[in-house]
């Protein structure tokens, strides 16, 4: 195995929003403690951030000012991807409000209903399809290509998958006939309306939104499908959406991420998947933080047995970072975690250590020193190849 | 026929709560401003409840964090893992995890079945199989000890609840039914409630227990389930077909019915609700019939938990009319 080999780290989307951003975009004063943890973070990242802080210090911020906060959270964003030294990055999905919330305000077709609880006391805000979705406007370009123009490494754009939308929805429109008590004929209902309103999302409004993505320039999209195991017997339908939003689009790399699943549910399914060339899965979150290299050590490691049986050939973005927890992995952790993989896989080229999903409930200092350790980790593990 | 209204698991909290709980894990407001809001959400529910009325209430759960969470927090040798989704549903619960014997002290188990001299009368466990399939066990014990070990916690629940004038306890037992992919055979369906039996025998007794099964077809166990010493025997409506139930006996046996949907935004039509009773009642004959939500309500938003129960309070009027 070549000793040059360089593993291709990166991130998979959110970062927290950090309290300057969000009293900035309120209409309270923004506390001086907020305007000195930017002041900190710009000076570690070498950012001339005076227009920032008059902006935060105005009494009266118009929507346009919220607007230049939003983008300067997601420059401070791309600087601290770059600055922990991975080679992709984005904008920490500043100027989003969530990953369903964000692309389903953008289209046309649903009505928000209240939120849900997703865990403890985190929520998201639920709607439900109303009539056949359709693109309003190009969910991510304008942010895109904010990112453009800032970032020096190469952008990784994070876009909410056809059947994440339709699983975190509720469902109105196409599953109304077969909505009731339950008989054989009410479930055949359910999963064809299932069916529709994935690849009606896929067709008119994910595949627009790659097209404009990629016309704007960017040349790799992760498509996030955390939903996708929900119901097993769907994993048809989610092969079926992938490949209608992205076959026949040139020019750009696809990637899927999906965490905190039953991945076995995927195969062999995802062998009918084309054009992905890289599966980014958790599974830091199910490891020990024990060091070392065989199976008990790496028990959150044991799908990558299914890759190899499966002879997926995609490359694996690999979790090595658990999002959960303020837990810093150590470079020597994400080392092992990476050469067990390489191990398994039998292929450096075939492993990018990731974070095990976005980073949004830690806090920047605790996402920095994850970062960093994983990049670190990554150049160990690249010296023992 | 005598026919019940009855409010089970974790009800969804309200947009002020649900503001509160997001400030306080921000540390933007302190324990005791959160603890009035949820008192404030409590008490909007047990107006509710008195309202519509339904017979067999709870108090919405609202300090629950997951089916799990209040047991868990309560015991010794108990902690909680990592996020875990429920089932099929877009919620996660933190996978309990046992390091030794777990032991119950039950004054940290009334922050979350407080009683306050209201009258909610049902209380929310998991039961058995569901606690010992989706818990992680650290401690090197054999399956038979984890097993002794969950059943010895729910039966301690249940002796606070007891001590504390609750009526009847309604156990959450999603596994057993949850079969999206048909893969349960009559074999394992055989040696699940067999240790369900087993389990019943060192928690039951005490008080009324409804053994309530959801996301998935009961059809292929009910017969079984009925031959276990519970009152009653809950199905949800949306996922087991009346016609592969037909003529299964409910004799000396309560059935609960979940039919409000807990993981859909349409209301019922409180019609459509009586024409199945209707169809349940003549079919299986059950000893009493209690109607509710088949899951908790916590996965649709506030208002429309509410107008679900109010499909259900006019679907009861018109059955009340019919049977009596």
């Amino acid at each position: 195995m070549s000793s040059r080999h360089h593993f291709l780290t990166h991130e998979i989307g959110s970062l927290a929003k950090p309290e300057w951003r969000v009293s900035g975009v309120s209409d309270r004063s923004v506390p001086e403690a907020h305007i000195q943890e930017a002041d900190r973070w710009a000076r570690l990242l070498d950012i001339d951030h005076a227009k920032l802080v008059t902006l935060l210090r105005q009494k009266k911020r118009g929507s346009k000012d919220k607007e230049l906060i939003k983008k300067w959270a997601s420059l401070f964003a791309i600087r601290l991807q770059e600055k922990a030294g991975l080679d992709l990055v984005y904008d920490g999905e500043q100027q989003r409000v969530e990953m369903y919330e964000y692309p389903v305000s953008q289209s046309l077709g649903f009505a928000f209903k209240g939120h849900v609880r997703s865990w403890d006391n985190k929520y998201y805000k639920k709607a439900a399809v109303i009539t056949k979705p359709r693109i309003k406007k190009p969910w991510h370009v304008d942010e895109f290509l904010w990112a453009k123009q800032q970032a020096i490494s190469r952008l990784k754009v994070p876009m909410t998958g056809p059947y994440t939308i339709a699983a975190w929805s509720y469902d109105e429109y196409y599953t109304k006939a077969s909505f009731g008590f339950g008989t054989k004929s009410t479930r055949l209902l359910r999963q064809k309306a299932r069916r529709a309103f994935v690849t009606d999302i896929a067709k008119y409004l994910i595949r627009p939104n790659i097209k404009a993505l990629v016309e704007a320039g960017a040349t790799w999209i992760q498509i996030d499908e955390p939903a996708v195991t929900t119901y097993p017997e769907d994993i048809p339908i989610f092969v079926e959406a992938f490949n209608q939003a992205t076959t026949g689009i040139k020019n750009c790399t696809f990637s899927i991420h999906i965490c905190f699943s039953d991945y076995t549910k995927l195969f062999p399914h995802i062998q009918n998947i084309l054009n992905c060339s890289e599966y980014t899965f958790e599974f830091a979150n199910r490891d020990s933080t024990d060091l070392g290299l065989n199976k008990h050590e790496r028990i959150g490691y044991e799908i990558l047995d299914w890759f190899k049986k499966y002879r997926i050939t995609s490359t694996i973005g690999l979790g090595v970072i658990d999002i959960h927890s303020d837990f810093i992995e150590s470079p020597q952790l994400v080392r092992d975690r990476i050469l067990y993989a390489v191990k398994v896989m039998g292929d450096p080229r075939l492993v990018n250590p990731s974070t095990d999903c976005g980073l949004r409930t830690r806090t920047w200092k605790v996402s920095f020193a994850k970062l960093e350790n994983m990049v670190a980790g990554a150049r160990l593990a690249e010296r023992l190849l | 026929m005598n026919i019940a209204t009855l409010l089970h698991g974790i009800y969804p909290r309200s947009e002020e709560l649900i503001s509160a709980t997001r400030a306080f894990d921000r540390q933007r407001i302190g324990k005791s401003t959160l603890t009035k809001t949820i008192a404030s959400d409590r008490l909007k529910l047990i107006r509710l409840i008195q309202k519509l009325p339904i017979d067999y209430p709870n108090d919405g759960m609202l300090t629950h964090q997951d089916l799990f969470r209040a047991l868990v927090e309560s015991s010794t040798n108990m902690a909680s893992g990592s996020l875990v989704r429920f089932f099929n549903t877009n919620t996660f619960f933190r996978t309990p995890l046992v390091a030794g014997k777990p032991i119950l002290e039950p004054k940290k188990l009334s922050h979350h079945y407080p009683y306050d001299g209201h009258k909610h009368t049902t209380a929310t466990l998991p039961s058995p199989l569901t606690f010992y399939a989706l818990t992680h066990y650290t401690a090197k014990i054999n399956s038979r000890e984890k097993k002794q070990a969950i059943n010895a916690l729910i039966a301690g629940a249940i002796r606070y609840l007891v001590s504390h004038d609750f009526q009847l306890v309604i156990l959450h037992e999603p596994f057993l039914v949850f079969d999206p992919e048909r893969r349960k055979t009559a074999a394992t369906y055989s040696a699940e409630v067999a240790d369900l039996k087993e389990a019943l025998r060192v928690i039951g007794g005490e008080i009324p227990l409804v053994l309530m099964t959801y996301f998935g077809d009961a059809a292929p166990v009910l017969a079984k389930l009925l031959r276990l010493p519970v009152q009653a025997v809950g199905i949800d409506c949306f996922e087991t077909d009346l016609e592969d139930i037909k003529g299964l006996s409910f004799a000396d046996k309560g059935a609960f019915l979940g039919v409000l949907d807990g993981r859909n935004s349409l209301v019922e039509e409180p019609r459509q609700i009586v024409s199945y009773v209707q169809k349940f009642i003549s079919s299986c004959r059950p000893d009493h019939v209690y109607l509710g939500n088949n899951c908790s309500l916590e996965f649709v938003p506030q208002p429309i938990a509410e107008a679900k129960l109010e499909a259900l309070k006019e679907a009861v009027k018109l059955l009340k009319k019919h049977y009596e």
